[in-house]
C-alpha cells in the first residue's frame, strides 16, 4: 500500500475529475446510441471501479443501474482475471453475473498503467431488443430463462486489442431485431468506455499511479466518515415492514416485499435484512443480487441526507442480507429476472424510503408512482413510410409522479422510483417521426399526486395508436404495477393515484385491459394508460394555504378532492 | 483618458446587473474603456450616459456620438428576466391533448439521490397554457383540421386574463405552419397589439417542447426588450447618434435592434455570449507569439466564472443550451454560444461539510452583503477573502483605491469558518479556500476539453473579469497550458466583444439526404436557397466593415441517432459522389475524435445544412503606450502549494512594452489583480496585454 498521503483540498479535486469521466461517458453514450431507449430516453449508466471491484464513481447515472454495478466488475474478474489485457473489452447482460436484467448490456473496459490494471469503466445501456421470445426486453410472463429468450451474454469478451470479437457479435446480430441498431448501440457503449478510458489515462500521467491508490483509499475513508456522521444524526431504532406487488401472471395473488432496517448511531451503522422474503417466483419479475442492493442502497442513502456521496467506502456502515434464491434477494438460475429494474425493484425502494421516512420522523419522502405504466410500452411492427421496415423500441412518454419529500413536493417527470428523475421522456414529434404512431394525448392526471402537506406529484394520462402508415397490426407490450395498490403516502400523506389502462377501439368501444399484456392495435385503436401519482408526506390539513391555492388553480388538483385545511375559514 | 475627435468610433456597450461597461474603439487609438454604476431604476438609461460621458470627457457626449458609426448594445437584463421568473404574463397555445408539454419537459434531473430538489417552475405556469382543437401530423399532413371555435374560446379566456404576450407552438407546425399562421392571424384580429411569437418562425426544429420553450421565451421577452431597446435607442438618438443601433445575439454576432425587438429570443444571452469573440479579437494580432490552435476563455465575475473554447478562430455553438443550471434552468432551445458557467466567482463562499470537507460555492455573496472584507455585513468567507488575507489583494487599492476593504473581517469570517473546524490556520485555510476553487475550474477547462478531444496544454487562456486575475496563472500551471494572456481590456471584456462583434447571420434548412441516397441536385437547390436568403439580409454596418465570408456546415448522423453533431463543408463536395465521400470522411473522424468510435459501414443522414455570412468588423486599433508612472515596491504574499514569499508589486499601468516581471509578483491595475506564481514570467505585449508563461519555455 502506498505511503503518499494527500491533502484534502487534491482528494477533493480528484473526486470530481472521477466525476467529470463518468460524465462524459454519459454524454458519449446519450449522443452516439441509435435506439431511441438510449438516445431520447437516457436509460444508461457509466460507472468506475477500481480495480479490485471497488464502486468509485457514477455521476449523473440511474441508481438502480449502477450501485452495485461492481457485481459486474467482479464477474469480469473473476472470469477473465487470468487474461485481462489493454485493449479487451467486455459486454455483460446476465443478471446471474452480477447484472441488472437482460435488457441492460454493460460494456466493461480495464484500464492499465505500467502493465498494472488499476481501474475498470462500465457503460450500461437499456437495449430496444435483447432477442427475447416476445418483443420486449421486460419479459413478464416468462416462467424462466429460456422461456424468456434472451441473448445471455456472460460476461464475455467482445473486443481483444482494440478489435470486435467478431463470433459474439455475429451470434448477436442473428439473434437481435434490427440489429443494426443494436450494433449502433454496441458502439455508443464501446464508445463511451474508450473516452472514459481516455480521460482515466490522462488521469494517471497528469498525478501518477502513487496517488491514484492514494487517493482511492482517502476517498473512501472520508466516504465512510461522511455516512457515519449522517447516521449518527438518526435514531437508533428497528423498523420492519412489507409492501405488496400486485397481481402478477404466474402470482395471482402479487408479491409480498419484507424488510426489517435496523440503524444504530451511535455505531454509525445500518443494516437491512431482506432474508424474510419469499422464493423465486415462476415468472419475469424477480430480482437480480444487483438490482435488489441498489434498490436497498438508492433508498438508505436518499433518506440520510442530499450530499451523502455512494461508493464503496459509504457501502462499509451499510449492510445488506439477502437470500440467494428468493424473489428479493439473488435470482438462482434458471428463473427469470427479466423485469428486474422495475417492478419489485421498485416496491422494495419505496418500502425502505417508507420505513426511514417513519423512522426518521424529520427528514424523508413518501413512496414514488410505480412503473411501468402502458405509456412506456415497448412497440413493434413495421413501418410503410420506409418500404415496411420494421422497428422495435420502448416508448418513453407518461410519467410516474414522485413522491412528496419533508420539504418540497415530488418531483413531476420521475418515470418510476428506480429512475429518480434521471431519465429524459421522448419528444412526441421524435416518436412519431421514426415509428407509425400518433401521440393523440400526453398531459398531467389532475388528483392523482398523494395529498399530504408537500403534495405527491401527479401522474399522466396518455393517448397513443398507429397512424395510417403502420403496415399491418402494432404490438404493444407492457407489464406494470400500481394497479391495486398505488404509492403509499407517509407521516399522515395520503396514497397516490393508481395506474390503469384502456384500450379505446377504432369502433368507439372501451375496453379496460389488464396490468400485463401484449396487445395488438389495428388503424383507429388507442392505447389510454394511465400512470400513477406520488403518495403525500405530512398531514394534508398541514400543507400550507397558498400552495393549495396554486394546486386548484395550476388544475393539479380539483375542488372536489382539495383536501379540508385546518381552521381555515371556509 | 477621454476620446478624442475627428475620427469615426464604433462603441459597444455590456448594462450589467452592477456595472455598465463601454469600450470605444477608433483607429490609430488602442480601445478605450470605461465604467459606471449600473443604474436599474431607469432600464438602465441613466448609467450608460453617465459611462458615455466619461468617455467623451470635454470632447462631449454628443460630439462623440455624432462620430459613431455603429453603437452595438449587450445587456444582462433579459437574462435575469428569465432567471427570476419576472418576464411579462405570458400566454402559451398549443395542441389539444398536449397542454404540458412547458411542465414534463424532457426529464431530466442531476443529483440523482437527492430527492429535496423542487420542481422547476415553468415560464408560464399550466394555468396560462391553453389548447385549441387541431392536429398536423409527421408528414406535415391536416389530421385534425383547426377548430376555428377552440380558437375563439382560447383567445375570450386569453382576453380575461390580462396578458401581455402569447406563445403559439403546435405540433408539427415545422411540416404544416398553416395552423399556426392561422392562430397568429386570429390573434392579430381579436387582440390587436398584443405581441404574439409562433414557433416555426422562432425555431424551426423538430422536438416540441425545445421549440415551445424557446417560442415562449420570445414571447415573453418581447413586452420587456422592446420598451428597453426603444429608450436606450430614444436616448442615443436624442443625443446625437446618427450611426446604427445593434445588439449582440447568443450566437456571439449581432443583429440590428430592430429584429432583436422582432425576435429577442436571439439576444438574451448578450452578455455571457460575447467573451469569446472579445477575447478571440484581443489576441488577433496581439500577441507577441504564434497562436495555438485553441483558446480557453474565461470570464471570472462576482458570482460566477464562464468559460468557453475557441477552436481555430471558430466561436464554439451548442443547440442545448439552459440559461440557468441544466435541468433547473430554461431550456433556450436555439442555438447559443456554449458558454459554462460554474459558481467559482470572487464572491463564492467557503463552508466545511459535516464530514470535513471544504466546499467553495455555488452559493455566492453577490454583491450584497458581498464578501466579508467589503464590510457590508457578509460573515461568511468568500474566495475574494481569502486572496485578501493571503496578501494577493490590496486592502486599499480595491478599485483604483475607491473601495477600502477589511482584512480583519475577512480573517474572521474565514477563521470561524473553516481554520476552527478545519483545524488550520487561518492562512492555511485561506490557500485551501483558492485550491478548492481554483480545482473547480481546472476540472471544468479538463472536462469541457476532453469532451472535444482538446489537450488544454496547446492552449492559451485568456482571461478577463474582475476575479481572474488572482488564480489564472496557478490554473495555466496545473493544466501545463502554454501561456494566459490577460488583454488591456479584460475588466470590461463584455463591452469590448460587443464593439468587435462580426455582422454574423446563419440560415438553416432541412433538406434530408444520406451518404448511400445524395440527391445531389436537391441539396444544391436547398443551398441555392441558403445563398440568396444570405444575400437579401443587410450588407454592411457602418464604414468598418468588408465583404461577407460564407461558412457552410451540415448538421449529420449515423442512421437511427437523433443527435446531430456539424461538419463543415465546401459547396463543391455535395455536387459530386468524391466530394460526397470526402465529406462523409470527414463525418467519421469527427466522430471518432469525439465519441471514441466511427462506424464507417452505416448509412450517414444529412439532416440540416446551415450558411453562416459573416461580415467581418476591421478593427484596427492603435499602439498602445505605458501611460502612468508608478514605481515598483515588495510584500510578503502567500502562494497556495508554494508557502510564504517575496512578492514584487507592479502598477499594471505602468509596465513598459516587453519589460518583464517574474513572479512571485502581483501586476495592480484599478479593475483587477494579476498574480504572477513562482516561475512564471509576465511581459507586456505591444497591444498593451499581458502574457504569462513558465520560465522554463520563455528561455
Amino acid at each position: 500500500m502506498s505511503t503518499t498521503v494527500l491533502d484534502p483540498a487534491t482528494v477533493a479535486v480528484m473526486a470530481h475529475r472521477f466525476d467529470s469521466v463518468a460524465r462524459e461517458m454519459i454524454d458519449t453514450l446519450l449522443r452516439t446510441a441509435r435506439s431511441g431507449v438510449l438516445n431520447t430516453a437516457r436509460d444508461l449508466s457509466c460507472a468506475i471501479l477500481t480495480h479490485d471491484n471497488r464502486l468509485l464513481a457514477f455521476a449523473d447515472s440511474i441508481p438502480v443501474h449502477v450501485c452495485a454495478i461492481h457485481l459486474e466488475g467482479a464477474a469480469m474478474t473473476e472470469i477473465h482475471g487470468h487474461d485481462l489485457r489493454e485493449g479487451d473489452a467486455y459486454l455483460n447482460n446476465s443478471p446471474y453475473h452480477g447484472g441488472t436484467h437482460h435488457g441492460d448490456h454493460t460494456i466493461l473496459v480495464p484500464i492499465f498503467a505500467e502493465g498494472e490494471h488499476l481501474l475498470t469503466v462500465c457503460a450500461k445501456g437499456h437495449q430496444a431488443d435483447i432477442g427475447n421470445a416476445a418483443p420486449t426486453t421486460y419479459s413478464a410472463t416468462s416462467r424462466d430463462i429460456y422461456e424468456e429468450g434472451a441473448v445471455n451474454l456472460p460476461c464475455v469478451r467482445i473486443q481483444r486489442d482494440w478489435e470486435d470479437v467478431d463470433d459474439i457479435v455475429r451470434m448477436c446480430r442473428m439473434r437481435i431485431r434490427v440489429p443494426d441498431q443494436w450494433y449502433g448501440d454496441y458502439l455508443a457503449g464501446v464508445g463511451a468506455a474508450r473516452v472514459g478510458e481516455r480521460g482515466l489515462q490522462r488521469f494517471i500521467q497528469r498525478y501518477g499511479v502513487a496517488a491514484l491508490k492514494a487517493f482511492i483509499e482517502q476517498w473512501f475513508d472520508y466516504s465512510e466518515r461522511s455516512v457515519a456522521a449522517a447516521i449518527a444524526n438518526l435514531p437508533t431504532t428497528t423498523v420492519s415492514g412489507e409492501s405488496w406487488h400486485d397481481p402478477f401472471p404466474g402470482v395471482p395473488d402479487g408479491v409480498p416485499v419484507r424488510a426489517t432496517i435496523a440503524i444504530d448511531a451511535d455505531a454509525g451503522r445500518i443494516e437491512v435484512d431482506l432474508t424474510d422474503n419469499v422464493d423465486c417466483v415462476d415468472c419475469g419479475i424477480n430480482l437480480s443480487e444487483a438490482t435488489t442492493r441498489a434498490a436497498t442502497l438508492a433508498g438508505i442513502f436518499s433518506s440520510l441526507g442530499t450530499d451523502v456521496p455512494l461508493n464503496s467506502g459509504s457501502l462499509r456502515r451499510v449492510e445488506i442480507g439477502i437470500r440467494e434464491g428468493a424473489a428479493v434477494g439473488a435470482v438462482r438460475h434458471p428463473h427469470s429476472a427479466s423485469v428486474a429494474t422495475t417492478n419489485l425493484a421498485d416496491r422494495l425502494l419505496n418500502l425502505v424510503w417508507r420505513l426511514m421516512a417513519e423512522a426518521r420522523g424529520d427528514f424523508g419522502n413518501a413512496e414514488f408512482g410505480l412503473a411501468i405504466p402502458a405509456s412506456r410500452s415497448v412497440i413493434s411492427g413495421r413501418d410503410g413510410r420506409f418500404g415496411g421496415r420494421p422497428f422495435v423500441n420502448q416508448l418513453m412518454l407518461g410519467t410516474a409522479g414522485g413522491g412528496g419529500t419533508s420539504d418540497c413536493d415530488g418531483w413531476l417527470t420521475n418515470l418510476a422510483p428506480q429512475g429518480l428523475g434521471t431519465a429524459y421522456r421522448d419528444s412526441i414529434e421524435v416518436d412519431e417521426q421514426k415509428y407509425p404512431i400518433i401521440v393523440h394525448r400526453l398531459e398531467l392526471m389532475p388528483d392523482s399526486g398523494g395529498a399530504g402537506r408537500y403534495r405527491g406529484a401527479p401522474g399522466t394520462i396518455c393517448e397513443f395508436g398507429p397512424s395510417d402508415h403502420a403496415v399491418g397490426l402494432l404490438r404493444a407490450v407492457y407489464s406494470s404495477d400500481g394497479h391495486v395498490t398505488p404509492a403509499q403516502g407517509v407521516r399522515g400523506g395520503g396514497a397516490g393515484g393508481p395506474a390503469a389502462v384502456w384500450r379505446l377501439g377504432h369502433d368507439g368501444s372501451i375496453e379496460e385491459l389488464p396490468q400485463v399484456a401484449s396487445v395488438e392495435l389495428r388503424h383507429g385503436d388507442r392505447i389510454r394508460a394511465v400512470s400513477c401519482g406520488g403518495g403525500g408526506f405530512g398531514p394534508p390539513e398541514e400543507r400550507e394555504p397558498e400552495m393549495r391555492e396554486t394546486d386548484l388553480r395550476e388544475g393539479l388538483v380539483t375542488p372536489a378532492h382539495a383536501p379540508p385545511s385546518h381552521g381555515a375559514p371556509g | 483618458m477621454a476620446v478624442a475627435g475627428l475620427e469615426r468610433v464604433r462603441i459597444g456597450c455590456d448594462v450589467g446587473g452592477t456595472f455598465t461597461d463601454v469600450t470605444i474603439i477608433q483607429e490609430s487609438e488602442p480601445a478605450a474603456t470605461f465604467k459606471a454604476p449600473t443604474t436599474s431604476e431607469d432600464g438602465g438609461v441613466g448609467g450608460l450616459i453617465a459611462a458615455l460621458e466619461i468617455a467623451a470627457g470635454d470632447r462631449g457626449i454628443a460630439d462623440l456620438l455624432q462620430d459613431c458609426d455603429a453603437f452595438v448594445h449587450s445587456t444582462t437584463l433579459a437574462l435575469n428576466a428569465v432567471l427570476q421568473r419576472s418576464v411579462p404574463r405570458t400566454a402559451f397555445i398549443t395542441t389539444k391533448g398536449h397542454r404540458d408539454i412547458l411542465l414534463l419537459r424532457e426529464g431530466g434531473k442531476s443529483e440523482p439521490l437527492n430527492l429535496h430538489i423542487p420542481y422547476p417552475e415553468p415560464l408560464v405556469p399550466r394555468s396560462l397554457s391553453f389548447v385549441v382543437d387541431e392536429r398536423v401530423g409527421a408528414q406535415g399532413e391536416v389530421i385534425v383540421p383547426l377548430d376555428g371555435a377552440s380558437v375563439d374560446d382560447v383567445l375570450a379566456a386569453i382576453a380575461a386574463a390580462d396578458i401581455e404576450a402569447i406563445a403559439v407552438c403546435l405540433l408539427w407546425s415545422i411540416g404544416n405552419p398553416a395552423h399556426e399562421l392561422e392562430v397568429g392571424r386570429r390573434i392579430e384580429v381579436d387582440l390587436p397589439g398584443v405581441p404574439y411569437s409562433l414557433s416555426h418562425q422562432v425555431n424551426p426544429i423538430l422536438r416540441e417542447f425545445r421549440r415551445a420553450s424557446s417560442t415562449v421565451i420570445d414571447a415573453s421577452l418581447k413586452p420587456i426588450m422592446q420598451a428597453h431597446l426603444g429608450v436606450v435607442e430614444e436616448a442615443l438618438r436624442s443625443l446625437g447618434l446618427r450611426g446604427e443601433f445593434l445588439t449582440v445575439t447568443n450566437a456571439g454576432g449581432v443583429i440590428s435592434a430592430d429584429e432583436a425587438r422582432v425576435r429577442p429570443v436571439q439576444v438574451v444571452n448578450s452578455g455571457p455570449s460575447v467573451a469569446p469573440v472579445a477575447a478571440r479579437s484581443a489576441v488577433n494580432g496581439q500577441v507577441d507569439v504564434a497562436l495555438p490552435e485553441f483558446l480557453i476563455v474565461i470570464d471570472g465575475g462576482g458570482t460566477s466564472l464562464d468559460m468557453s473554447i475557441v477552436r481555430s478562430g471558430e466561436i464554439p455553438l451548442t443547440s442545448e443550451y439552459w440559461l440557468g443550471d441544466r435541468f433547473s434552468g430554461v431550456m433556450l432551445g436555439v442555438p447559443a454560444v456554449n458558454v459554462h458557467s460554474i459558481g467559482a466567482g470572487g464572491g463564492s463562499i467557503a463552508a466545511v461539510d459535516s464530514a470535513g470537507v471544504l466546499r467553495v460555492g455555488p452559493k455566492s455573496a453577490g454583491a450584497s452583503p458581498g464578501p466579508a472584507c467589503y464590510a457590508k455585513g457578509g460573515t461568511e468567507p468568500t474566495v475574494t477573502d481569502a486572496a485578501l488575507v493571503l496578501g494577493l489583494l490590496d486592502a486599499e487599492q480595491f478599485l483604483g483605491g475607491r473601495m477600502e476593504l477589511s482584512a480583519d473581517l475577512a480573517r474572521q469570517a474565514i477563521h470561524d469558518a473553516v481554520a476552527v473546524p478545519l483545524g488550520l490556520t487561518i492562512e492555511e485555510s485561506a490557500a485551501a479556500i483558492m485550491k478548492v476553487s481554483d480545482a473547480k475550474v481546472v476540472d471544468l477547462i479538463r472536462e469541457r476539453t476532453v469532451r472535444e478531444g482538446l489537450d488544454p496544454r496547446q492552449a492559451l487562456i485568456v482571461a478577463g473579469g474582475g476575479s481572474s486575475g488572482f488564480s489564472i496563472d496557478r490554473i495555466r500551471a496545473e493544466l501545463e497550458c502554454m501561456g494566459v494572456f490577460y488583454p488591456r481590456v479584460a475588466p470590461v471584456l463584455a463591452s469590448y466583444g460587443a464593439a468587435v462583434s462580426d455582422l454574423v447571420t446563419d440560415h438553416r434548412q432541412s433538406t434530408f439526404a444520406t451518404n448511400w441516397h445524395f440527391d445531389h441536385d436537391k441539396v444544391r437547390a436547398a443551398l441555392d436557397e441558403l445563398l440568396d436568403r444570405s444575400r437579401a439580409t443587410p450588407g454592411r454596418i457602418g464604414s468598418g466593415s468588408s465583404d461577407a465570408i460564407r461558412d457552410w456546415y451540415v448538421s449529420a448522423r449515423y442512421a437511427y441517432q437523433v443527435w446531430d453533431i456539424e461538419v463543415g463543408f465546401q459547396v463543391e463536395e455535395v455536387l459530386t459522389p468524391e466530394g460526397l465521400g470526402r465529406l462523409t470522411e470527414r463525418f467519421h473522424d469527427e466522430h471518432a475524435r469525439l465519441f471514441g468510435v466511427c462506424d464507417r459501414s452505416a448509412e450517414v443522414e444529412f439532416v440540416s445544412w446551415r450558411l453562416r455570412t459573416t461580415r467581418p468588423t476591421s478593427s484596427s486599433e492603435g499602439a498602445w503606450s505605458a501611460s502612468l508612472r508608478g514605481s515598483r515596491s515588495a510584500r510578503r504574499i502567500m502562494i497556495p502549494d508554494v508557502g510564504e514569499v517575496e512578492a514584487e508589486i507592479v502598477p499594471l499601468e505602468a509596465l513598459e512594452v516587453a519589460a518583464e516581471v517574474r513572479g512571485p509578483a502581483i501586476l495592480r491595475g484599478d479593475y483587477a489583480t494579476l498574480v504572477v506564481g513562482p516561475g512564471s514570467v509576465a511581459v507586456r505585449q505591444a497591444s498593451g496585454g499581458v502574457l504569462i508563461r513558465a520560465i522554463e519555455e520563455s528561455l
